[in-house]
């Protein structure tokens, strides 16, 4: 922490920054520090205010209220092309009427750059996204993975001390995305540029980023490791816009660490990120790859049970390198249990099933009101 | 368009007739040629020329502001307000101009009351008044294709220019007026082409000093009956027009050309 403190080039920081338009708020009270050099994604659901924040750091809005300073310094009043800041947009935004190679020295034209030089580094850059034999090509003539590339050499070849990149992979099929984001990641960490990246994508923010920044509604909710995010949401909103969850609604009772409801009990024994009240409505989480399956015996106990109950497989879905099962459970949505291809359990489809969990496993929130 | 070709090379006969083909001859380009027609000639291209250079800068900062800054929901207004003088007869608004223009007319007395002149308006019958009432003729004809051009221009792309470190006057002319310049060049033409043959509003805005090379031709056709002469001004009308076009082409393609080339990146890794 006490690096990013000082005015370093690359870093970033909002303090307090709001944004509305009309009446409603885009932004709303936005603090975030980016230290030099960190991958950090911006992560939320459509509308929540993450292009509106990327727009504000690269000069397209200016903030309400609040600061915003760039390297160590404010720029309040800089207009786009004097910020140290480039986009990657995510429609590319090329100039079809330049060929890939004028479109990549369109940077270095601004800045009167020696011929010499804009041909040198305009090389460097295609060759760094592997796009030379194409320097001569329109845009239009390339296929969208090989745009997204341009795109990226066209700003990185201006060495900004902030690369911002705004749904960057979103327009690619699933395979070429894929790769994009092992190439985005490994070029970030070669080059030591801060990137600042938007997706609502959730797994695209977890395998790339530092840190992640999930937002909800123009506010930061929560700003952690991918780990800690995927291991420890500090809410509902998160667990739920985090991966898969199994949520069950209930009463919480000893401070949170046992839930109640009709058809089954949980026991907690996380630390609760918030304090949690005796008999309030609480949303406890429990992460599908946790839940185990066994055959129900017929003898079936027919009470409420602890971290444990029984339903019918439903169905088996393999994902791949994961198995995934959907049990229904009468009375409640259906639990979703998760295995590894190898760990999958084998039972058929119709059979009765008990699922069953860790207190290590079972996250409780208290019910508030802007939940999904 | 041939029968008038034709006609260019003949003869008028005498007096009762208009044609007379059989015994054909350059003599009536010759006429046509003469000095006195020559200098309509010229003051037409003038005319039209400052016309349409006239049109397009008035025409381009308009559209650019409609297809930029006017909120979509508003701009069927103001395209509708362009559109509104073509819902009436051309002679007829021209005509109005005259009445505005006149010199005790609405003009004369805004102008008077803002004490910037005080005798009376003498705008009427001279080349400025058509100057004015052309840029108000054929002024649609110019924003139509420009702001069909400019809508339909990616707003992305002017930011990204300016994020790549181009301000404002960078951006508008190395993106935004190259992508639109089939809108630039078709608004051109549409001007300039008719404008070119335009002799209402000459006549009716201009008097004897406006004389244009349209109404020229007009006269020669439908009051001196000389269809030969009249043919062979209406070729060197056409070809004059086809020459400035060719020669303002020319400059364009040159001027692309010296715009690419310079640039141009050269690769030193090889390809
Ligand atoms: N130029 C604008 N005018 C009015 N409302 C806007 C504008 N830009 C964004 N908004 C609103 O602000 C909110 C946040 O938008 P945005 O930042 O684009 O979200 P995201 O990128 O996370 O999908 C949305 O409700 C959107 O409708
Ligand atoms: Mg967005």
């Amino acid at each position: 922490m006490k690096d990013s403190d000082r005015a370093e080039r690359g870093a970033v920081r909002l303090v307090d920054v709001s944004k509305r338009f009309d009446q409603t708020f885009a932004v709303r009270s936005f603090n975030l520090q980016v230290r030099p050099g960190e991958f950090l994604s911006l992560l939320g659901p459509s509308g929540c205010g993450k292009t509106t924040t990327l727009r504000m750091l690269s000069g397209f809005e200016t903030p309400d209220t609040g600061e915003i300073l760039i390297s160590g310094k404010s720029v309040a009043g800089l207009p786009p092309y004097k910020r140290d800041v480039n986009t990657v947009f995510q429609a590319y935004a090329l100039f079809p009427h330049m060929s890939v190679a004028e479109n990549v020295s369109y940077g270095l034209m601004q800045k009167h750059v020696a011929r010499g030089e804009i041909n040198r580094r305009v090389g460097e850059a295609l060759e760094m996204v592997r796009m030379v034999s194409f320097a001569k090509r329109s845009p239009k003539q390339l296929s969208g993975g090989q745009q997204q590339r341009v795109a990226l050499a066209r700003a990185l070849v201006n060495q900004p001390s902030v690369l911002l990149l705004d749904e960057p992979l979103g327009a690619l099929d699933r395979k070429l995305r894929e790769e994009m984001q092992i190439e985005l990641k490994l070029l970030q960490s070669q080059l030591g540029i801060t990137f600042i990246f938007v997706t609502h994508d959730q797994e695209e923010a977890l395998s790339m980023s530092d840190r992640v920044a999930v937002m909800n509604e123009g506010e930061i909710v929560q700003l952690d490791t991918p780990d800690t995010i995927y291991e420890d949401p500090n809410s509902a909103f998160v667990a739920g816009f985090i991966g898969q969850q199994n949520f069950f609604n209930g009463v919480a009772q000893e401070q949170g660490r046992l839930v109640t409801n009709e058809l089954v009990n949980l026991s907690s024994s996380r630390k609760h990120s918030q304090i949690i009240a005796n008999e309030s409505n609480v949303l406890a989480s429990v992460r599908p790859e946790t839940i185990s399956l066994q055959v129900a015996d017929n003898a079936a106990t027919h009470g409420v049970s602890l971290n444990r109950i029984e339903g019918e497989l439903a169905s088996i879905a393999h994902l791949g390198d994961s198995v995934q099962l959907i049990i229904r459970v009468p009375g409640r949505s259906e639990i979703i249990s998760k295995y590894s291809r190898s760990d999958a359990p084998n039972i058929g489809v119709g059979t009765t099933v008990s699922c069953s969990w860790s207190d290590l496993d079972v996250h409780v929130y208290p019910t508030s009101t802007n939940e999904r | 368009m041939l029968w008038i070709l034709f006609y260019s090379f003949g003869y008028k006969p005498d007096l009762y007739h208009s044609i007379a083909t059989d015994r054909l001859s350059l003599g009536q380009y010759k006429l046509a040629a003469s000095s006195t027609f020559f200098q309509t000639f010229m003051g037409t291209l003038r005319i039209s020329l400052t016309g349409t250079a006239l049109c397009f800068l008035i025409g381009f900062p308009f559209a650019y502001w409609l297809s930029v800054r006017v909120p979509p929901s508003r701009r069927p207004i103001f395209l509708a307000l362009i559109l509104i003088p073509f819902w009436t007869n051309f002679l007829v608004r021209t005509i109005g101009w005259r009445i505005l223009l006149a010199p005790s007319g609405i003009f004369a007395g805004v102008l008077h009351f803002l004490g910037l002149h005080s005798t009376a308006l003498e705008v009427l019958d001279t080349r400025g008044a058509v100057q004015l009432g052309v840029v108000y003729n054929y002024l649609p004809l110019m924003i139509l294709p420009l702001y069909v051009a400019l809508d339909r221009l990616d707003p992305g792309l002017r930011e990204a220019s300016k994020d790549l470190g181009a301000g404002r006057v960078r951006t508008l002319f190395k993106v935004t007026i190259p992508l639109v310049s089939p809108g630039i060049i078709a608004g051109l033409l549409l001007v300039f082409i008719p404008l070119s043959g335009d002799f209402i509003t000459a006549t009716v805005l201009g008097g004897a000093k406006g004389n244009m090379a349209g109404r020229m031709i007009y006269d020669q056709f439908l009051v001196a009956q000389n269809w030969a002469l009249g043919s062979a001004m209406a070729v060197v009308l056409i070809l004059l027009i086809a020459a400035v076009v060719l020669f303002f082409g020319l400059i364009a393609i040159v001027g692309r050309h010296i715009i690419r080339y310079r640039r141009r990146v050269e690769l030193a890794i090889a390809v």
